[in-house]
């Protein structure tokens, strides 16, 4: 709750367009959004696949809906926002779709601990200075403050991985700017 | 495994059944050292055709095979008849919080709905159910209300009821959904699974956490307070114990649960409760049982098992953001009188099928 009020008072101070005793405009705080709407983070479907569907946003009220008791260590670590959806492939079976989770925090410290909670010491340095798992179900990694997931659950794993790494690529891209 | 003797605070919750919800008995508190339990494991190696698909032939051969067997019946609707009556309402409770592929297979739930209809009940008294929606779309499984049909439907509100769970000075206020007051009987319908909280989760934690709605003054309080739509996160101090066991010992449940089946055709053995395929194996089983302690006991030995062989340390060796993922709440739910704990009263009765 003290982490919700004060992110709302930074937002609001940042909404009135303060400025400091000398005039100067205060340093973005960490918890301004990059992106207004993560789905401006969405990238174009990789070849093969349709654009992406059921395309769902979360926040802090409703991630329990999605990820149920998993929604408790992202809180605690400080989420605010998350997106999920789906690249079905242009064709072929429902399940050798690639499945897309964004989830931002108010900062790189919160988004950080989540992804070590989940994957150990085993993310390796990956492209736009990301930290990455690349697995035989897809890419996990993250970036500044987002943990993206691009996994699929079916499909021949070769091309399957190749795509899910080109969507998470463009996603560092877009957060990273490298 | 950890230790756990009742202590004060877990008596202290069991007393608050009786005084916050009525007409209910207390715990037992003490685990029946001579109580046994049977579990009916169906396996057939031809049931999961891939990683997400199923021989639905097989899997339907499997049910009634799991059926039969622990009932010891000529048929499967004659099995259910030992557990059910035609003419009472009957629920199916599913979990699909780990949709798509870590959830109650479509297939299953169906199954089991046609065959309590051929045993007698009307599909106007049978209903599948969760918690939510698109949960449950994301399972697969497509909602649908209508009169002369088998319900497939999410929770239905709160009943009119409070009822208060009280664990030291932590004071829960909280309704049972409408659709678990509405059957006379359950069919506890579970998936295995890892769990950040529990260690694993199956029979009892898919009807404890699965079935109650907050009260109108926290659901409309939604200032500050995430998740404001579900009460469920707060039982989960503690990893869930004893808030699980208590919430399993109101008749709301234990009276109405009848039998309880796992889907274990496929067991998500670490990182749930989410659904990751990494950590997904293919398991093409099916279960029986009437006891919730000694199905989850018998989920968790299944679970390290898989563990084992991946190179993984027991889920009670496991920590998640440093603390360690105890399974405690299967001791506390044996000691409630809700079921066996220890393995050597636990009988499997495994059959393969080919």
């Amino acid at each position: 709750m003290i982490r919700g009020l004060a992110i709302a008072l930074i937002a609001l101070g940042a909404g009135c367009g303060s400025t400091t005793a000398n005039g100067n405009e205060p340093p973005p705080p960490e918890a301004a959004p990059e992106f207004k709407d993560l789905k401006e983070l969405l990238p174009p479907a990789p070849t093969g696949f349709k654009s992406a569907s059921d395309v769902t946003l979360r926040n802090r009220d409703t991630i329990f809906e999605q990820i149920n008791g998993g929604s408790v260590s992202y809180l605690e670590n400080g989420m605010l926002d998350a997106l999920f959806g789906s690249y079905l492939k242009a064709s072929g079976p429902e399940s050798e779709a690639l499945d897309l989770e964004i989830y931002r925090f108010d900062g790189e410290t919160g988004a950080l601990a989540q992804f070590k909670s989940m994957q150990g010491s085993d993310g390796k340095p990956w492209k736009g200075g990301s930290v990455a798992v690349i697995h035989e179900y897809g890419v996990e990694l993250v970036a500044k403050r987002m943990i993206v997931r691009v996994n699929f659950n079916d499909g021949e794993a070769g091309p399957m991985g190749v795509a899910a790494q080109v969507v998470a690529r463009q996603i560092v891209r877009r957060v990273t700017g490298k | 495994m950890s230790d756990h003797t009742p202590s004060r605070r877990d008596f202290l919750a069991g007393s608050a059944a009786v005084i916050g919800a009525a007409a209910t008995a207390g715990p037992a508190l003490a685990a029946d050292k001579t109580r046994t339990a049977r579990i009916v494991q169906i396996e057939h190696a031809g049931a999961c055709t891939g990683k997400t698909s199923l021989d639905d032939a097989i899997v339907e051969r499997m049910i009634k095979t799991a059926l039969m067997t622990y009932a010891g019946t000529a048929s499967a609707p004659e099995a259910l008849a030992k557990y059910f009556d035609p003419k009472q309402k009957i629920a199916i409770k599913i979990n699909t919080l780990g949709s798509p592929y870590s959830s109650v297979n479509p297939i299953v739930a169906f199954t089991v709905a046609n065959l309590l209809h051929e045993m007698g009940a009307p599909k106007d008294n049978i209903r599948i159910f969760d918690q939510y929606q698109s949960r449950m779309r994301k399972g697969r499984y497509r909602l649908r209300r209508k009169a002369g049909d088998i319900w497939v439907t999410n929770h239905l509100g709160r009943t009119k009821e409070k009822h208060t769970y009280v664990d030291g000075k932590r004071k829960v206020d909280f309704h049972w959904d409408r659709m678990i007051e509405w059957p006379d009987a359950v069919l506890n319908l579970c998936i295995p699974k890892d769990h950040d909280l529990t260690g694993v989760t199956g029979a009892l934690k898919n009807m404890a956490m699965g079935c109650v709605k907050p009260t109108a003054a926290y659901y409309n309080r939604k200032e500050g307070n995430p998740g404001h739509y579900t009460i469920v996160p707060r039982f989960h101090r503690n990893n869930c114990d004893p808030a699980l066991a208590w919430l399993y010992s109101r008749p709301m449940i234990k009276d109405k649960v009848k039998l309880i089946m796992a889907d274990a055709l496929r067991v998500l053995y670490h990182g749930g409760p989410q659904d990751k395929a990494r950590w997904r194996t293919l398991n093409n089983q099916i279960w029986v049982t009437e006891d919730p302690v000694a199905c989850d006991t018998t989920i968790l030995h299944m679970v390290n098992g898989i563990r084992k062989e991946k190179g993984m340390v027991p889920v009670e060796e496991a920590k998640f953001r440093g603390k360690p993922i105890s399974p405690r709440y299967l001791k506390t739910c044996a000691e409630y009188g809700l079921g066996v704990h220890d393995t050597k009263r636990i009988t499997i009765d495994k059959k393969v099928l080919t």
